[in-house]
């Protein structure tokens, strides 16, 4: 009954019901093959064929490349099942599954159960016919076989292996130094497949925290046939020179490669102003030490882009011991005495090599001070190099003179209670060698 | 997350507590005066009663007892002299034909210093001296020193030990001034 109806509709719709599965199987009672064969029978000429897999849930897709030139009378089907397994008897889903028979070809998807299915047309005077089957997906290695079927069906279901491809999944970190570096462009080729990546930044997470876990790292899948394959890895981000690792795909253990950049030559845009702490150990005998803090700026015009000038703040200790002679036929005495003094001024500085440079840019400069107590000009030379441990902060070290006076006490032992006091005035000199911290910014 | 204004309170009590603190040290540390002592602003060195032998029999030496009590010890014209030690590399005992007289943290009336010891001579040993082992001392001038001559009897006299601290600058222990008479 459902036929004559269906008689009455043209093919074209027909068959475009069929693709949509509206017309189910488990509702469309008469053999559906049977139907379609008939209707063909009827009136083949100029018809789209589609295979039917008979299950709701497989996603099937056909197609019939070629319009064949099979004449109206001579036509029957033939309906092909299989089921596709890997080599650990698990189904293989979305295979495609490519059916080429002479000057035909289709194809069709394995649903979730490996199951697939196609049918096709067969010229009624053709007892044999010879299909080429490919099975592809990515995971796995392709497969190509040759079935020949009889013009009377094909009733066995196909049992097909299909053997898994090598795949990794590539996971890395980079750091420059110990600390973990976001953003840096990755690169990966494996024969012709290229991937570009970034390095992860922190994230707030789905719970509203700030995650830094996976700070400075990239992961990507690869696939292989043969594991004895190449993977060329590269890294590049600015200020740090470009990278070039190779791996072989089999010496790959599963974990996380640890890759260290290293910082190019120069330190990109450079910034013009910079804070910094200075610090002298006291060395030698009548020493002490030295704190400077320093701040220096960037002018505004190109031809004087090396010169920096700035304000400093510096202390100076100066420890000074005097011995005293004392009870006759008894030892001398010896007294120490610390003088701390604090110097503020204009300070200016000149770099003799470029100042981007990130190793060694050496600088000569001046502090025109004044002493805090005393209230005398004090000038400070110095000259120093510093050398950038990332993209903002930099160790320096510097020579520096400083040369100012100070009322020094002295005293006289005497017998018959304290010694007796009186100022000195005493001038220090001193070359200090500094080391200091740098901030740029 | 961070609460600056519990912050700011447990900052400011901190700093309250340690002004508290620091403040409270400088009552405490302050040094006291002993005017007892003939260099208040010293260090006391005691001096134990204790006895010695000489010629006529024990001589007993009430040391900072008879101070307290106002005891003057009768003693021969050559005593011997003892202290608790403080072990410090310059220390002077002397005895004063008048009693010491100091103003700002120095001796004015040296002059009077009849006898002398210190720990730069020869003899003798910190914490006891006997009368042979000082010196005497003219004008006050530890250049000048010479063997002692015996105190003159029937003759009140004053002694007392001080000491310096390592650098010799301050004087810091110093005993009270023992008063005795030469029988």
């Amino acid at each position: 009954m459902v036929a004559h109806i269906m008689l009455g509709l043209s093919f074209n719709t027909f068959f475009s019901m069929l693709r949509t599965n509206i017309i189910n199987p488990a509702v469309f009672k008469y053999p559906l093959s049977s139907v379609i064969i008939k209707i063909l029978i009827i009136n083949a000429s100029f018809i789209h064929v589609c295979a039917y897999s008979g299950h709701n849930l497989i996603e099937n897709a056909c197609s019939i490349t070629q319009r064949d030139s099979l004449s109206r009378d001579s036509v029957t089907f033939i309906e092909v099942n299989g089921i596709i397994k890997n080599n650990f008897h698990e189904n293989v889903d979305s295979v495609k599954v490519l059916a080429e028979i002479n000057s035909y070809s289709m194809h069709t998807y394995s649903d979730e159960e490996g199951l697939f299915t196609f049918k096709f047309p067969v010229g009624s005077n053709i007892l044999t016919e010879s299909i080429h089957l490919s099975f592809l997906k990515y995971d796995y290695k392709p497969f190509d076989t040759n079935i020949v079927v009889t013009k009377e069906d094909f009733p066995e279901t196909l049992n097909i292996i299909l053997i898994p491809r090598y795949k990794i999944l590539l996971k890395g970190r980079l750091f420059a130094g110990n600390t973990p570096i976001e953003d840096v462009d990755v690169k990966i080729r494996h024969l012709d497949e290229f991937k570009q990546l970034k390095t992860m930044k922190c994230y707030t997470d789905e719970e509203n925290y700030w995650n830094c876990l996976y700070l400075g790292m990239f992961k990507t899948e690869i696939v292989t046939d043969n594991p004895e394959d190449s993977i060329y890895l590269s890294f590049s981000r600015s200020g740090f020179k470009p990278q070039l690792y190779k791996l072989r795909f089999a010496d790959y253990s599963g974990d996380i490669l640890k890759f260290r950049m290293k910082y190019a030559d120069t330190v990109p845009d450079l910034p013009g102003s910079n804070l910094s702490f200075k610090l002298s150990y006291p060395i030698g005998k009548s020493s002490g030490w030295f704190l400077g803090l320093s701040f220096y700026g960037k002018l505004n015009n190109n031809m004087l882009n090396r010169f920096r000038p700035g304000m400093e703040i510096t202390m100076s200790t100066y420890k000074r011991s005097v011995s005293l002679s004392s009870l006759p036929g008894a030892s001398e005495t010896k007294f120490d005495t610390v003088y701390t003094n604090f110097f503020v001024g204009p300070s200016v500085f000149f770099f003799l090599t470029k100042p981007h440079v990130r190793r060694f840019s050496t600088y000569l400069g001046s502090t025109f001070s004044l002493a805090l107590s005393g209230g005398a000009f004090v000038l400070q030379p110095f000259i120093g190099t510093r050398y950038f441990i990332d993209m903002r902060k930099s160790v320096c070290m510097d020579f520096r003179y400083i040369s100012y006076g100070l009322n020094a006490r002295n005293y006289t032992f005497s017998y018959i209670g304290n010694a007796i006091g009186y100022n000195e005035k005493i001038s220090v000199d001193r070359i200090l060698i500094n080391i200091g911290v740098q901030i740029n910014f | 997350m961070f609460n600056f204004t519990h912050n700011k309170l447990s900052v400011s009590i901190s700093i309250l507590i340690i002004v508290i603190i620091f403040s409270a040290c400088e009552n405490a540390c302050e040094e006291t005066l002993n005017n007892e002592l003939i260099f208040p602003e010293a260090h006391e060195i005691n001096v134990p009663s204790y006895v010695y032998q000489s010629i006529t029999g024990d001589i007993l030496v009430h040391g900072d007892e008879g101070y307290k009590f106002n005891l003057v010890d009768t003693l021969p014209a050559t005593p011997v002299i003892g202290w608790d030690s403080v072990q410090t590399k310059l220390i002077i005992s002397a005895i004063f034909s008048q009693p010491i007289q100091v103003v700002n943290g120095r001796i004015e009336n040296l002059n009077k210093i009849v006898w002398i010891w210190h720990s730069g001579l020869e003899n003798g040993k910190d914490g006891w001296v006997a009368f042979e082992e000082g010196r005497n001392i003219s004008d006050g001038n530890l250049d000048n020193l010479s063997q002692p001559i015996p105190l003159t009897t029937s003759h009140q006299y004053y002694w007392g030990v001080w000491s310096w601290d390592e650098s010799g600058i301050r004087v810091r222990y110093s005993s009270r001034q023992m008063t005795f008479y030469v029988k």
